[in-house]
């Protein structure tokens, strides 16, 4: 159970190592991050805009590859670090964040500067301190055009644009919960002139493109907001950068911020339902520790309300994918804009769920209503067939594919019979537990009696791909 | 467990992918990103059935096909239909807002659409003066002028109900109350009180399912209509069989029961070709080439095969305009676009449909307008009250309900007040083309309103 909500989906053998170190242990592991992923050797080759430059990915943006490049790069790694990666914890987490402070990268031509959000804002601090992440992304380059803080040019009552101030304080920090908001229209309006002029640098140069304050475009008029709690006198030219540090470190430890954040740990560690009561003592280990992240998921995590929560959660498209790979060990080219790559972003389109293309800021929702839809399944369906009987995407390239080999998959000696088998494979490579009644109608649908010996399944391709391919279909895989 | 598909014949040994597989239809992440392209059929007759042509003997219901567009985002309704001789729309809004004839030599697509028909716009001291936005000159010329489309102005939820809240007012909309005791749709709910409903009574466009749908009718989320099956398996007709008896209804899980009722919407589908000439568009339409075109053309489709359908969500976004709306009288200007994507695939839906729009009313709705002040970057900021349409050959053309005398720049209950609750419009509606008797569950929270007569019995 565990292993479900802390990853991806187990690799086969995984929940044995796991039972074998403790649980607790693993969990430790998992939170205590040292060193890179074991994914990113994939990465070593084709993947340079990872580590560019704002000005150098805007040259790959204007170059022979476009903007494509860019974003293939960022789709393929990612994928691969969550199928590959042993710190599935953090990947996991790189997720959660990533859509907390979701860009959509394709809203204006300056989609290049997403690249270095992801790395700098998201993947540097999602087990780090939430304030520390708060701020990076209020200077990202990426974030400030997404939401409109570039054109914000509060210097004149006319000028101001309150995209970016409304989501900070809705989406990002303050949050509403249940219709709950502890802001109002006048808060939006100051944030808005106190974090106006937080824009970005167009001097000519390697530092182009990167986070500037720029005072022409600043409010310097006196401001007071949050009942008070927030108060600058009106500045000289050139003054007012500190005081938009002082409200984003004012957001990031706000007692509403501390509930939001937990509120929204718990809806995607336990429940679409989190109980205020977890909301709070959660709330309280966030705040007590600087809004370090790890306290407040290892309190979630000891829990008895997550040690009660297996399967009441749904997979979203994502995990569902990379949980049918991880479960059958698949394996797939590294090029980010080889075949692989290319049939998994289209398998996660067809979900409902492309990778980085989320329009709105909200990032992809975590409840089970928006996932759960006839079109949603017949998709994830497909997507577990494909994998199965190595059909996920283009097969043409012998040397970029996604693979699998089910044959080495199976236990060694097989169990005596197909329903013995059909067992075996829910809970080694689904980690569920299966009834007898859907073991059944699992043979009925194959044609093959559950009394058949195992090599019935085993030695017919097609049968064996069906198999397994329905194992990552049963409603049981679409939980964690 | 439930029903078990009979199985057929011996499965292929080493099965390779091919014959069943359905995943390679073709759509890319570029054409999901664009939209998919509409292709028009060759014309063919067909004889429209009436309502009881297409009620089956288990399904009397004798409502209309209900067509809810969502427009999300918060549209600017000031600019779909605007008050273009309004004072302080006029100052407050230099470039971006309709422009009257008399500002141009040639007003020739430039200027706003003139709504000289009737209707009725008590306290509204502007009478006569609301122009559509110039790129809607589709929507002008075909439903507008024939009567059948009606527009009220300043509509919304109250100030005891508003948000400016993209994500909580696009709920609020959809569960129709902005109480949190409420998690279901009110569409569902006017389903749920409708006799006979059976079998695809309600169908969201899209991958996954709009909130105005969710609750306990069954209803199913289509993305197209030709790929709705089983497909990725070596056999997908032992697929079938396998989810059909594990996905089990009456379990009252959601999971457990949207898989039982996709299995069971394959079955009603089974059979049609939707590429034969039978549903190709009627009356000459060509559907423009959006993905929200191609959504109203397949639920044509979906009407013409007698699936049992009563209720549509269908979505169209892009309406965050923050920033650069553009001039409207330039045809490339985003908004403008935007607009014309939005009225030309309704004008087409209306054209294709023909008299069948006599048992088939849309309505649009979006959660917020925008701010009466144009900002900083050519662009507005979430507003309050926003225009909603209404469109079918039941419905009485004209411009309904109250607007104010004067609208001003204010951060909270400025800009356009909400002088009309979205939920009476849709009350008239459901009531008088939808034949529902259960308004108060339908909207549990709104108190009940005159009907504003747009809707014809």
């Amino acid at each position: 159970m565990v292993v479900n909500k802390l990853t991806f989906g187990p690799r086969p053998g995984l929940v044995a190592a796991v039972q074998a170190m403790g649980v607790n242990a693993w969990i430790e592991q998992q939170l205590t991050r040292t060193g890179l992923g074991t994914a990113e050797s994939r990465l070593a080759s084709g993947y340079p805009t990872l580590a560019n430059s704002n000005m150098a990915n805007f040259t790959v943006q204007d170059g022979n590859g476009g903007q494509d490049q860019l974003f293939d790069q960022m789709d393929h790694a990612n994928i691969q670090r969550a199928v590959y990666s042993d710190q599935q914890l953090f990947e996991v987490m790189c997720d959660f964040w990533g859509n907390h402070f979701n860009i959509w990268r394709r809203h204006t031509w300056m989609g290049f500067l997403r690249t270095r959000d992801y790395e700098d804002v998201v993947r540097a601090n999602a087990l780090g301190k939430f304030s520390t992440m708060l701020l990076a992304s209020a200077q990202s380059p990426s974030m400030l055009d997404y939401l409109d803080n570039l054109p914000n040019d509060a210097s004149t009552p006319g000028g101001v644009n309150q995209n970016y101030a409304r989501e900070l304080l809705e989406l990002h920090s303050l949050g509403i919960i249940n219709g709950v908001q502890s802001y109002t229209e006048a808060d939006v309006q100051a944030v808005a002139q106190i974090i106006s002029g937080f824009a970005l640098d167009w001097t000519d140069g390697a530092g182009k493109y990167n986070f500037k304050f720029l005072p022409w475009q600043h409010s310097r008029t006196a401001v007071s907001c949050f009942g008070g709690a927030v108060s600058f006198p009106a500045r000289a030219y050139g003054q007012g950068y500190d005081d938009g540090v002082t409200l984003v470190n004012y957001l990031a430890h706000h007692p509403a911020t501390a509930r939001y954040v937990c509120w929204k740990l718990i809806k995607r560690f336990v429940t679409d339902t989190p109980s205020m009561s977890l909301v709070a003592s959660a709330a309280a280990v966030f705040t007590a520790n600087d809004t370090a992240i790890v306290p407040t998921l290892r309190h979630i995590f000891l829990s008895a309300e997550f040690g009660a929560s297996a399967g009441q959660k749904i997979r979203r498209p994502l995990e569902h994918l990379v949980a049918c790979l991880r479960a059958t060990n698949a394996t797939m080219g590294t090029a980010p804009q080889g075949k692989s790559a290319d049939g998994l972003r289209y398998s996660l389109e067809s979900m409902g769920q492309p990778i980085f293309e989320r329009v709105t800021p909200d990032g992809y929702p975590d409840h089970q209503a928006f996932w759960v839809s006839s079109d949603g399944l017949l998709n994830r369906w497909e997507a577990a067939g494909n994998i199965c009987r190595n059909a996920m995407g283009d097969q043409s390239d012998v040397t970029d594919r996604v693979r699998v080999d089910l044959l080495a998959l199976m236990p060694n000696p097989l169990p005596a019979s197909v329903a013995e088998l059909i067992a075996w494979m829910a809970l080694n490579l689904g980690n569920y537990m299966i009834s007898a009644q859907d073991i059944a109608d699992m043979c009925t649908a194959l044609g093959v009696a559950g009394t058949s010996v195992a090599t019935t399944v085993t030695t017919n391709a097609g049968r064996l791909s069906l198999t397994v391919g329905l194992i990552l279909s049963h409603p049981s895989f679409q939980r964690r | 467990m439930s029903t078990t598909l009979p199985t057929i014949g011996a499965l292929d040994a080493g099965a390779v992918p091919g014959a069943e597989d359905q995943s390679d239809s073709g759509f890319t992440r570029r054409t999901f990103l664009a939209g998919t392209a509409a292709t028009a059929g060759a014309a063919a007759v067909v004889t429209m059935g009436t309502r009881y042509a297409f009620a089956s003997p288990e399904a009397p219901g004798n409502g209309d096909v209900m067509v809810l567009v969502f427009l999300r985002g918060g549209a600017d309704g000031l600019s779909l239909v605007a008050p273009y001789n309004m004072a302080t729309y006029r100052t407050l809004r230099p470039t971006i807002r309709v422009k009257a004839p008399d500002e141009f030599i040639d007003p020739t697509g430039k200027a706003g659409l003139p709504m000289v028909q009737g209707g009725s716009i008590p306290n509204f001291a502007l009478s006569g003066t609301f122009a559509m936005h110039p790129g809607m000159a589709s929507l002008h010329a075909g439903p507008w002028t024939n009567g059948n489309l009606a527009i009220v102005h300043a509509a919304g939820m109250p100030a005891a109900e508003e948000t400016r809240s993209h994500f909580d007012g696009q709920k609020n909309f959809e569960f129709g109350t902005a109480s949190w005791n409420y998690s279901t749709g009110f569409l569902n709910r006017y389903l749920a009180g409708q006799p006979g409903v059976d079998r695809l009574a309600a169908v969201g466009r899209g991958g996954q399912l709009q909130r105005s749908l969710s609750g306990g009718v069954a209803a199913y989320s289509m993305y197209n209509n030709t790929s709705f099956n089983v497909s990725g398996y070596s056999s997908n007709t032992r697929a079938r069989t396998a989810l059909t008896s594990w996905y089990d209804a009456g379990t009252g899980d959601l999971l457990n029961q949207t898989g039982a009722n996709t299995m069971a919407a394959i079955g009603t589908l089974a059979g049609i070709n939707f590429a034969s000439p039978t549903f190709a568009p009627q009356n000459g339409t060509v559907y423009p080439n959006s993905g929200f075109a191609n959504d109203l053309k397949e639920i044509a489709q979906l009407i013409r095969a007698n699936v049992g359908l009563r209720c549509v969500a269908v979505d169209i976004g892009g309406w965050d305009s923050h920033d650069g709306m553009g001039a409207p009288e330039d045809p490339a200007s985003s908004f403008r676009q935007r607009a014309a994507e939005f009225a030309d695939a309704l004008s087409a839906f209306y054209n294709d449909l023909g008299t069948q729009m006599n048992e088939v009313t849309l309505a649009t709705i979006s959660e917020f307008g925008r701010t009466i002040n144009e900002n900083g970057s050519g662009g507005t900021d979430h507003g309050w009250g926003s225009s909603m349409f209404v469109m079918g050959k039941k419905i009485r053309g004209g411009v309904y309900g109250a607007f104010p005398t004067s609208i001003v720049d204010d951060p909270q209950h400025g800009d356009l007040t909400v002088m009309n609750d979205y939920r009476r419009v849709l009350s008239e509606v459901l009531s008088v083309r939808g034949d529902a008797s259960n308004l108060s569950t339908i909207f549990p929270t709104f108190t009940q309103q005159s009907a504003l007569g747009l809707a014809l019995a």
